[in-house]
């Protein structure tokens, strides 16, 4: 019994100071593993969160208008100007309808500051005169523009 | 012995806890402060571009532009003349100018209140034959604005357009106005005006007076508040006249 006493001070000594290593070191991994995780998690969320921003600036930037509407001779074929007339870069989806006559040209990109001819077919059932066209530009950011046409 | 063993426990446990503190504060100032200046960045940015947009936009709606047509002259019959006139505060740049649809680029820059010569456009009008012209143009702002005198027709011989007429347009403080317009061959019209919406506007149609010069006088009660003398020379000049109180 009185053996016991100095064998156990022993085995104390030592193991605060492997436990205080093994501690340390479990610290120091687990810390690091959070903190690789942190940053990779902040830097998705800021880069999502960025992202996210410029988009919806491009959606509230983005200006565009229908510039000039006309038609060929036999009717068949609608012309439509568009101006981009905003800082960004767009993507069109032109809409143009007639009463029982539907007609539309999809994905047409218009760089900023460019006028694009957009053409609309009506081949297989031509406008007539005095036909009124309803025409909407839709961009791919979810914006219109509108024009009321008036066939000659 | 005993109280010596507790103590320095005590200090290898502290360890632990200031290298987590040490990774805490680390991670708050590497990564999450780091995200929050990014994002408040690109909120920053967002404000700022959606103002100056709003700004443009304001422009855009401010834009005031007189747009004449009239012919060239004898040495150049099949030509016509454009004359854009400023008439807002801001500096006007011409894109483009529409001869009913066909497309003529421009970099024209009009100061404001300015007039500014365009042209003259060669549009060969056929010989004996009826043709109409529709003028427009467009700024780089995305407005698009149309001849006054509405479309100038060539009726196989000669230039016409459907009406000559002098406008007036009286911003001046004040309600009711009476306009007086007087010219040649005992031209003598009156007109009473309201202001609605911050101006008033009236027309004076002298297609069938012919040209000469006009006076045109604009009271509010008994006081004279404008007096001008303008002239019309179709198809020297603008079919149109303005005339602002």
């Amino acid at each position: 019994m009185g053996e016991a006493g100095p064998k156990i001070r022993r085995g104390r000594g030592v193991s605060p100071v492997i436990a205080t290593i093994i501690l340390s070191a479990a610290v120091i991994t687990i810390g690091a593993a959070i903190w690789n995780y942190a940053q990779g998690a902040t830097t998705v969320i800021a880069n999502d969160y960025v992202n996210g921003t410029l988009s919806l600036l491009n959606e509230v930037i983005e200006r565009f208008t229908i510039e000039h509407v006309c038609n060929n001779s036999d009717r068949s074929l609608l012309y439509v100007w568009i101006y981009n007339y905003g800082e960004v870069d767009i993507v069109i989806d032109l809409y143009a309808n007639a009463t029982e006559e539907y007609g539309s040209t999809l994905e047409t990109a218009i760089s900023s500051g460019d006028l694009v001819k957009i053409t609309v077919s009506y081949t297989e059932n031509p406008l007539e005169s005095g036909d009124e066209v309803a025409i909407k530009a839709h961009s791919r950011r979810q914006n219109n523009a509108y024009y009321k046409y008036y066939v000659p | 012995m005993h109280t010596t063993s507790i103590m320095c426990r005590r200090k290898r446990k502290g360890v632990s806890t200031v290298l987590g503190t040490l990774i805490f504060i680390g991670i708050l100032f590497t990564s999450v402060v780091p995200m929050f200046l990014v994002m408040n960045q690109a909120d920053t940015i967002y404000e700022q571009k959606k103002l100056e947009r709003e700004r443009l936009d304001e422009e855009r709606a401010r834009e005031d532009v007189n747009v004449f047509v009239y012919p060239t002259g004898e040495i150049a019959p099949g030509n016509l003349t454009l004359t854009v006139e400023n008439r807002c505060e801001l500096t006007v740049k011409i894109v483009r100018i529409w001869i009913n649809d066909t497309i003529h680029d421009q970099e024209s820059i009009i100061k404001s209140m300015s007039p500014l010569e365009l042209g003259s456009f060669d549009v060969s009008p056929p010989a004996g034959k009826n043709s109409t012209y529709d003028f427009r143009v467009t700024t780089d702002r995305g407005n698009v604005f149309e001849a006054g005198s509405g479309p100038i027709v060539y009726d196989g011989w000669d230039w016409e357009v459907d009406t000559k007429m002098i406008n007036v347009l009286i911003s001046s403080s004040g309600v009711v106005f009476k306009i007086y317009v007087t010219g040649p061959n005992d031209y003598d019209e009156y007109a009473q005006v309201w202001k609605i919406g911050g101006t008033a506007f009236k027309t004076f149609d002298i297609t069938d007076n012919g040209n000469g010069v006009y006076h045109v006088t604009v009271k509010r009660g008994s006081n004279i508040i404008h007096e001008e003398d303008v002239t019309m020379e179709w198809p020297d000049g603008p079919s149109v006249l303005w005339v602002y109180a």
